[in-house]
């Protein structure tokens, strides 16, 4: 029994297609990547009585109800279109995690559906002319690209102040690409060197292109149950063994009181506390890496190892690479796999617990970390078998 | 062109404390905590009454970065640039954003580093003076 009122676990994941070109339809993308969950899940339409996303509200995804209209769903219990704040897409399954523990609701559909150009921040847009509110802070000053130059800032201020190298970062954009080699998912596919990474595009001095993910076309979705229930189910069940949010102190990516973890190491904390495990049991990483910082960050803030070790604990790419001893990012990640916009995190972890990945399946994975966004938005889940 | 601010009352004190010469940041005058951004209420202790104080314009650079890229069609021209975050002496954790005057930003990665001090200067822009800061050790052009 965990620490919910009722046992929750993952039973079903789709996918869309994933792709850099090809089908911008949101309706489509979230109708195969729907579908594709509820019958992985051995489930009919009208099994689901909870529809939960993620979105930014900006013609991204559909919305539950479109969703359900879609899938032909008689009624739904729950639902619930989170806009842009919070834990990206785990939001979605960490909000259904305690609708279903709640008793709100038995089965849950929870999906991330994200458009090549609603993922892209890089885009130069016209400057806004009327100013107003905390835009009158930064906008005069000009910053902008959404999250990209505090990542920058975070970036040299944890080298500055923490020690190690950008080297630590090009490991984790290096490795991604391992790992998407072995996933015909994944957009990008191609080897990485650490010199291709050194010398990528600066866009924030310190931080560089390849510090970024991929923006993809592409919905994924997962079904969730109560625990009871998924026994009777088609998959093996992915439970849910602890979940957490936080945000820290006057949450914000410029003002917040701790500038490079944010709420990171409260919600490890709030995590560990809660779970039956410890983070020696867990066998596999899915960890958000919409930045490369923030993946270093998870790895020290929810403790696989302690906060300015990741440079040594890292070993060179081999810990976190296929065959290391904590497999990050199994997918390839939003780095490589491209930008679902973190519930592929929560799916991936699913599909290796349940022994699925094929040639990248980690040996005998029985336990795994999932953790989305970052700072201010920040949520984590321990998973394990059943 | 880099943009103006606007007219927003909640935030012009900040950008005409410059015609004197002076930086001035909210502050909480019922537990003296300083504010920035601004609220209008003080997060420490929920006194409504808040007040623009002047600081002294010291404090030390937390981070910067050196952009290659624009987001903002005003800044396409500007590039590269600095953007930085300033922490004020008055209180851990009161940072400014900032660009950094009066370095050369192709030497910024020489010149500059996370922890030296800054201090305020101004930027005339219209009628608004935008606060910026600059090493306190830096040559400033003439």
């Amino acid at each position: 029994m965990s620490f919910l009122a009722r046992d929750v676990a993952v039973v079903g994941v789709g996918y869309s297609q994933v792709a850099r070109a090809g089908d911008h339809d949101i309706h489509q993308l979230t109708l195969d990547a729907s579908r594709r969950a509820i019958r992985d899940a051995g489930l009919e339409p009208n099994d689901v009585d909870a529809i939960i996303n993620y979105q930014f509200g900006g013609g991204d995804a559909p919305t539950c109800a479109t969703t359900q209209r879609l899938l032909g769903i008689e009624n739904v219990a729950v639902y619930n279109d989170i806009m842009g704040s919070g834990p990206s897409g785990l939001a979605a399954a960490l909000d259904a995690t305690m609708a279903i523990a709640s008793g709100a609701c038995e089965t849950a559909l929870v999906y991330r559906c994200i458009t090549r150009a609603a993922g892209y921040a890089g885009a130069v847009r016209e400057t806004p002319t009327a100013l107003g509110g905390p835009a009158e802070l930064t906008i005069p000053y000009g910053f902008g690209g959404g999250l990209i130059q505090t990542m920058g800032m975070r970036k040299r201020r944890r080298v500055a102040v923490l020690g190690g190298s950008y080297e630590d970062y090009g490991h984790i954009a290096v490795t991604a690409r391992k790992w998407a080699a072995l996933n015909e998912r994944a957009a990008l596919r191609s080897p990485l060197t650490m010199d291709d990474y050194m010398n990528s595009r600066p866009i924030a001095e310190p931080l560089v292109v390849l510090d970024c993910d991929y923006p993809v076309n592409g919905c994924c979705a997962a079904v969730l149950t109560t625990a009871e229930r998924a026994r009777d189910l088609a998959q093996a069940p992915v439970v849910i063994d602890s979940m957490a949010y936080s945000t820290g102190r006057y949450s914000d990516w410029l003002y917040n009181d701790d500038f490079l973890y944010g709420g990171m190491i409260a919600c490890g904390k709030l995590l560990w506390e809660r779970s039956s495990l410890r983070p020696d049991d867990v066998d596999t990483a899915q960890l958000y890496d919409g930045f490369t910082h923030i993946a270093i960050s998870w790895i020290e803030a929810l403790g696989l190892c302690g906060i300015g070790e990741f440079h040594d604990w890292v070993d060179d790419g081999r810990r976190i690479a296929p065959g290391g001893s904590m497999p990050l990012n199994t997918s390839g990640g939003q780095l490589a796999e491209g930008r679902l916009h973190g519930l592929a995190f929560l799916c991936e972890a699913a599909l290796q617990l349940q022994g699925r990945c094929g040639a990248r399946q980690v040996p005998d994975a029985r336990a795994a970390l999932v953790a989305n966004a970052a700072g201010p938005q920040s949520g984590a889940m321990v998973l394990r078998t059943a | 062109m880099r943009p103006e601010p606007s007219l927003d009352d909640v935030h012009r004190f900040f950008f005409e404390g410059g015609s004197t010469g002076s930086l001035s940041i909210l502050r909480c005058q019922s537990c003296a905590f300083w504010i920035h951004p601004p609220s209008p209420a003080c997060p420490a202790c929920w006194s409504d009454d808040v007040a623009p104080e002047l600081v002294s314009g010291r404090g030390t650079l937390y981070s910067f970065i050196v952009a290659r890229q624009a987001f903002a069609t005003a800044f396409v021209e500007e590039l590269p640039y600095v953007v930085a975050l300033t922490e004020l002496v008055e209180q851990p954790g009161l940072r400014v954003l900032t660009n950094v005057a009066g370095v050369d930003p192709d030497q910024a990665e020489d010149v500059l580093r996370v922890g030296m001090p800054m201090e305020v200067t101004f930027e005339q822009r219209g009628a608004w003076f935008v606060p910026q800061f600059r090493p306190v050790t830096a040559e400033v052009p003439a």
